[in-house]
């Protein structure tokens, strides 16, 4: 292997932690969003 | 704060962090000047000690909130002590992984157990080990006791990470900033990174805070549901 390919590798890494990192949060986000407007529409009706 | 305000502060520092980001791969990657011995291979180093700075930094903000916890007991600095650990265990995964791919074609192996190396992936273990140990401690004021103790022991680690290249003989590459062994050339590439990354500290903390946030208020409601 060259060393641009473990450059490239290196940044590989770098943007795949950050971005599963990232989709991780906004897809807890959005799971307790959508728990928040379910329980404050249960509280509403009652 | 108001969550408009907040919300526009995070669309700022989405377009500041953005820009950074951008400056920053382009100093590294185009502007540095080709490293004599290693080549590109050396233009790992800037994104690898950015993120060792930045997850450092993220477990020095876990270690204080579990200071301000044990002093105040107030909920709030162990939720910042979580979303801080989470945030610097990802910085420091990103260490313990492209430090290997650097360490490969210049050292002919991908991991040696040298002071620095070694002290780096017990931190990160420790660190992880926080994390599961909150995870199965469900007494909420229990929990975050035993944590903010667990963050303040775990935070000893840290200066034996940042001091094992002065203290030890290692393999890893000596502290060239203090050293003043940095190329001028290199130094702006150098200190984007750095400023890049612990922008996205900033803006990664405030979005895991957020959600703890979110947990907050669905608890809340929770409550106020049965």
């Amino acid at each position: 292997m060259n060393t641009m390919t473990y450059l490239f590798a290196a940044n590989a890494v770098i943007w795949i932690v950050l971005a599963l990192f990232l989709l991780r949060l906004h897809a807890r986000e959005r799971k307790l969003g959508d728990e928040i407007g379910r329980l404050r529409r249960l509280i509403d009706k009652t | 704060m108001n969550e408009r305000t907040s919300s526009r502060l995070d669309l700022a520092l989405w377009g500041i962090l953005g820009i950074a980001m951008m400056a920053a791969l382009y100093l590294a990657l185009v502007d540095a000047p080709r490293e004599r011995t290693m080549g590109d291979l050396q233009r790992i180093f800037y994104f690898h000690v950015a993120a060792a700075i930045a997850g450092l930094t993220a477990f020095g903000v876990n270690f204080a909130a579990s200071v301000a916890y044990v002093a105040r007991r107030e909920r709030k600095w162990d939720r910042v002590a979580l979303c801080a650990a989470e945030t610097g265990v990802a910085f420091l995964a990103i260490v313990l992984v492209t430090g290997p791919i650097w360490a490969k074609p210049v050292w002919m192996v991908w991991w040696t157990w040298s002071p620095r190396l070694t002290s780096s992936l017990v931190l990160c273990l420790l660190y992880v080990a926080y994390l599961l140990v909150r995870r199965y401690l469900e007494d909420p004021d229990r929990r975050a006791m035993i944590a903010a103790v667990f963050g303040i022991v775990a935070f000893v680690d840290a200066p034996l990470v940042w001091f094992s290249i002065r203290w030890w003989r290692d393999i890893h590459p000596s502290p060239m900033l203090e050293s003043g062994g940095i190329d001028p050339a290199m130094r702006p590439a150098f200190w984007a990174c750095l400023a890049a990354f612990e922008l996205l500290l900033v803006y990664l903390l405030r979005r895991r805070c957020a959600l703890e946030a979110l947990e907050e208020e669905l608890e809340r409601l929770g409550r106020l549901a049965e």
